[in-house]
């Protein structure tokens, strides 16, 4: 039986990593190490500098990466450590699409940090589709929402919002 | 205020009197409860601050004999919190012998949101002074330097930096407060990769950040909490048992790294040797290129791994690991060529040690030389 014939609740339990290879043991080892012994100067081991690469941090990016059905999962010390992160995919010169209603702590690195480093910003209310189209600028490269936002649980569709984010510019 | 020694080896202790625990609790608590608004024990969540986390900041902030400390999930993301301080347009001057993940994030990263580095001989005042334009706002420099061990007289670049309104960042990984406090000399920033020998035993990734001046310390305290990249509690208690032993390890590196640098110096498969004076980090220049793979791969007792700092020790080869991200002709301009290898001497006895070294050059020059 394969993983994807199970549900989102199984999938939790049941995934990749539910078992150590090495030991049977049920539960995910804690490799501490920071670094990793090399056997060659030419090819390096899968990993080398636990920055770079963890084994405990890798189960749980595999398994996140699994269940949000992504390809890739990378795990930060926060969650305004995933943000920061994600928006420095920009480069100055770019702007971004935003809900306006948003977590204080985005809100304060999109109009205190980005603005910094010529990023710039649009706030909209997402679930006004025709606001977001408008919103969109030959330099937007990105649209970010929190849905339901926070503080007041509004609801995206977030379909509609990928269609106009993915729409062939003419 | 007790010597360096003693403060390491008393961390945490005292630091809580409800039960007189010697060792520091763990608090892995995300939130803290408050009795209602305005009424805080000055936690609330934990990325902005948390116990254990502070009380690590609080003893680097002495070490480092600065105002305030922060504790991040590693020296890189250290220095990417400190670059969150400038601006599009912005302009630093580093040394141009750095760590590799440095120049890349610098060159690949922030190079896009408009920070303009140029790298330089840090340790020359002239060239500084040179790269000086109305956009510079920072001198970034290590020192000894990683990987060829040179060295800068901080107190001479603070006082260029002030002169110029410029802030001096010091990576002071390889030395240690035990050695060198920047801040003392005139820095304005001090970081480390707590990874390395503040950690010591190879089992926690870290970084930290140490700042001077109330201005800056709350600016760095902003960017600290919203971009988020802290230390979690667990590995902010495991830094602090690492620091607990740190001189008694310093002194074995360095004494170490003494004797085998008189080692290297003698023998025939080495060209060059360098050593600070200090510490116990070692650069050499295995005699040939096509030595380098068979030496690291006889060597039974020293590893061959990435890092450095920890109580066994390593030899990196710069080339293919800590400095492969900088380009071929700048890191061979520096010296950093393809026969240099990076020794960290760890606490092992050194006649072991030089056993090793010993077996490892025999076999090369059995198998590997003409």
């Amino acid at each position: 039986m394969t993983d994807h014939e199970f549900s989102f609740e199984t999938k939790l339990l049941h995934n990749q990593h539910k078992f150590d290879p090495a030991t049977g043991g049920v539960s995910v080892p804690i490799q501490h190490a920071s670094t990793f012994h090399q056997s060659d100067v030419d090819q390096f081991g899968k990993y080398d500098y636990s920055r770079s690469g963890n084994p405990t941090r890798e189960a749980l990016e595999d398994i996140i990466a699994e269940l949000e059905e992504g390809t890739h999962g990378f795990a930060f010390s926060s969650g305004m450590a995933a943000i920061s992160t994600a928006f420095l995919l920009l480069s100055a010169g770019d702007h971004i699409v935003i809900s306006e209603d948003v977590y204080g702590g985005t809100f304060r690195m999109v109009t205190s940090v980005l603005t910094r480093f010529n990023i710039e910003h649009t706030f909209v209310d997402m679930t006004d589709l025709e606001s977001v189209k408008a919103a969109v600028q030959p330099n937007t490269r990105a649209i970010y929402i929190e849905t339901p936002s926070n503080p007041l649980l509004k609801v995206t569709d977030i379909q509609a919002v990928c269609d106009i984010a993915k729409k062939p510019v003419p | 205020m007790y010597k360096t020694e003693t403060y390491l080896a008393q961390l945490g202790n005292r630091s809580e009197t409800a039960t007189g625990t010697v060792n520091p609790p763990v608090y892995f608590s995300t939130a803290f409860r408050h009795e209602g608004i305005g009424q805080s024990t000055g936690f609330d969540y934990t990325r902005t601050g948390n116990p254990t986390r502070q009380l690590l900041e609080r003893s680097i902030a002495d070490l480092e004999k600065g105002d305030q400390g922060y504790a991040c999930s590693s020296g890189m993301a250290a220095i990417s919190t400190i670059l969150a301080l400038f601006k599009s347009g912005d302009a630093w001057i580093v040394s141009e012998d750095l760590y590799g993940g440095t120049y890349r994030l610098l060159e690949q990263g922030f190079k896009k949101w408009g920070l303009q580095c140029d790298y330089v001989n840090t340790c020359c005042l002239e060239d500084i002074e040179k790269a000086i334009t109305p956009h510079t706002k920072a001198i970034f420099i290590e020192t000894p330097t990683n990987p060829l061990m040179q060295q800068t007289d901080i107190s001479a670049v603070a006082a260029l930096a002030k002169r110029y309104g410029l802030l001096l960042i010091v990576d002071n990984t390889f030395y240690t407060p035990l050695i060198q406090q920047p801040i003392l000399l005139g820095a304005d920033i001090v970081i480390h990769s707590a990874t390395k020998y503040l950690g010591g035993h190879n089992d926690v990734l870290a970084g930290l950040i140490v700042a001077s001046g109330a201005e800056l310390c709350d600016a760095l305290a902003f960017h600290h909490n919203g971009t988020g990249a802290v230390l979690s509690p667990f590995d902010s208690w495991l830094l602090m048992r690492g620091m607990k032993t740190l001189a008694l390890r310093m002194e074995r590196h360095e004494k170490n790294a003494k004797i085998l640098v008189d080692y290297l110096s003698e023998h025939d498969c080495v060209t060059d040797v360098l050593y600070p004076g200090r510490g116990g980090m070692i650069s050499f220049r295995i005699i040939e290129e096509a030595a380098v793979n068979p030496f690291l791969q006889s060597l039974s007792l020293i590893s061959f791994a990435e890092s450095l700092g920890g109580v066994e020790s390593f030899i990196t080869y710069p080339a293919t690991q800590t400095h492969a991200d900088i380009p071929l002709e700048v890191r061979t301009a520096n010296g950093v060529c393809n026969r240099l290898l990076r020794f960290s001497v760890g606490i092992e006895d050194s006649d072991d040690l030089i056993g090793d070294l010993q077996q490892a050059f025999a076999h090369v020059k059995r198998e590997a030389l003409r």
